[in-house]
């Protein structure tokens, strides 16, 4: 190797004396050495062979699949289901960038277990407990092996269990489900996985709703009121608090587009929810007074916008509400990419509900495009006269 | 990482797993046993499949509930089928799944049964049958004993 080389060019030029330079040809030969002896590499016939006698295993059980006994098969599985946390353990201390490929393995071997399971027996009739068991799987991998990539695989498992828990599922599930949201959310302390688990809530209190057969159209917004309990045990101010202001941003933007929808002939809300409602909104910001989850409490107008269904005076509030968040992000130097892609949605969507056919989207664009310029100036304006002021 | 909690998750998948299948194996230990009449739009062919596909006349008829998913139970009729007990939008312990639409209950794990080898022979180019059905207090269904309706 060159480092003999090396060494050799930094004594001529009086970087390193004789004896240091020895030492280091020294060490750095031993390290070779042992290295070598280390990842001794199997010969390629080997690896090849191995190749070929997997291949011919797996043709053969496929080709015999159906005559296979139940038992038979799923032993099969489970036992490579084992073998592949037994690798992972075995090659934990050596070649440790391969045990977490390892251990996924394992998890998607549990997988394919549970579904020959289903397969074989028929058992259809219990799929959501089963998507809330992988579910539960997952999240354990994630606190027990500690890895990101069970936080993902954890965040597949929630989606996939709540999607298919709309259609029925009951009460012990739903406890179920709650208890191992709480404890990813508790003792994961990611911002990622209080992201994904703080979804996962919302999910869960969605379905709530539909479980004890709430009859109108707010439960999301309730969903969120009540989500804001979790602020009262977890105070420190984390990454993972933008849920509220994203989830009350697609709130926003979805009952624009549901209030405007005629066809679906909804009744409006009762006068008394709306009322509470909006109260709830309000208290949950004077409860916790966070100033960058203050736009959340806005959504207390959306309630009683539900009652005109022209959708008017709420594509007038919202436009109103984009664009303040927009000018006071700006103003405060805080980050504007996500106030100005919430702002652009809005454009399109107004576009979409109500100019699509009457005026031209160029026309539409031109005219919102003079707005902003208008705006900027002003805005850069007034930094300009206050800059004065300082300087 | 201590020396127990790392094997906890194989462990506990190898019994979740185990669990499962203890439990399908249950269904006709602990389970009733109900005779249910079905039918199949046509005659039991080997070729195409070793499934039949089945319909059952205790399944049709307006119920009580809202359509979507709903949760059934089943009791003895007079004339020994079985017919259905309780309905419910709501899972309860013991129900099964089912799905009611347009004035008829499907359970889709009772839609379909697996003829075996020796009863081929029986059951090959009929169409009206009898069926065992072992119905678990948990929920779980079994079929089993497919013999043509004479």
């Amino acid at each position: 190797m060159s480092i003999d080389k090396k060494v050799r060019e930094w004594q001529e030029a009086g970087l390193l004396d004789e004896a240091t330079g020895m030492k280091l040809v020294d060490y750095e030969h031993k390290k070779r050495a042992t290295s070598d002896r280390q990842d001794h590499k199997p010969p390629v016939l080997v690896i090849v062979g191995s190749i070929l006698l997997a291949l011919s295993l797996f043709s053969f059980v496929a080709a015999n699949w159906q005559v296979i006994p139940d038992l038979l098969k799923i032993g099969l599985f489970l036992a490579c289901m084992i073998g592949f946390y037994v690798f992972a353990e075995r090659v934990r201390l050596k070649t440790p960038r391969y045990v977490t490929l390892l251990r996924v393995l394992g998890f998607v071997f549990f997988i394919a277990t549970m579904a020959v399971i289903f397969t074989t027996y028929n058992l259809s009739g219990q799929l959501t407990i089963l998507f809330w068991i992988f579910f539960t799987m997952a999240v354990l991998h994630r606190i027990i092996y500690e890895h990101m990539i069970f936080s993902i695989i954890s965040a597949i498992t929630a989606f996939m269990a709540i999607t298919n828990s709309f259609e029925g599922i009951g009460l012990t599930l739903i406890i179920l489900g709650l208890a191992v949201t709480w404890v990813w959310f508790h003792f994961v302390d990611e911002s990622l996985d209080r992201i994904f688990a703080w979804f996962t809530f919302y999910g869960l209190l969605n379905i709530i709703g539909q479980y004890v057969d709430y009859e109108g159209r707010l439960w999301p917004l309730w969903s969120l009121v009540i989500l804001h309990a979790l602020l009262l045990f977890y105070r420190k101010r984390d990454t993972w608090q933008a849920t509220y202001l994203f989830v009350a941003a697609v709130l926003s933007i979805g009952y624009l587009v549901n209030v405007t929808e005629r066809w679906l002939s909804q009744r409006p809300p009762s006068i008394v929810e709306a009322t509470v409602l909006s109260i709830a909104l309000v208290a949950v910001y004077l409860i916790h007074r966070r100033s960058d989850l203050l736009w959340v409490s806005l959504l207390a107008v959306i309630p009683f916008a539900l009652f005109e269904d022209t959708g008017v005076l709420l594509a007038v509030l919202i436009e109103v509400v984009s664009l303040a968040y927009l000018v006071r992000q700006d103003v405060t130097r805080q980050r504007t990419i996500y106030a100005f892609i919430y702002f652009l949605i809005v454009q399109m969507t107004i576009y979409f509900i109500y100019v699509w056919d009457r005026l031209d989207i160029s026309l539409f664009f031109l005219i919102g495009a003079l707005i902003v310029f208008a705006l900027s100036l002003g805005l850069w304006w007034r930094n300009r006269t206050r800059g004065d002021v300082t300087t | 990482m201590n020396h127990v909690s790392k094997w906890i998750i194989p462990a506990v998948q190898v019994i979740i797993a185990l669990l499962f299948v203890f439990l399908v194996y249950a269904i006709s230990w602990a389970g009733e046993t109900y005779t249910f009449k079905g039918t199949s739009y046509e005659p039991y062919d080997p070729y195409f499949g070793d499934s039949i596909y089945l319909e059952y006349d205790a399944f049709d008829g307006r119920r009580e509930v809202d359509t979507g998913t709903v949760y059934v139970t089943f009791k003895e009729g007079e004339d020994g089928f079985a017919e259905i007990d309780r309905i419910e939008s709501k899972p309860f312990f013991g129900g099964v799944r089912a799905n009611y639409y347009d004035r008829l209950l499907y359970i889709e794990e009772m839609g379909s049964y697996r003829v075996s080898e020796e009863e081929v022979d029986q059951v090959k180019g009929e169409k009206s049958f009898i069926v065992q059905v072992d119905v678990a207090p948990w929920g779980m269904l079994r079929m089993h004993d497919l013999v043509p309706n004479k």
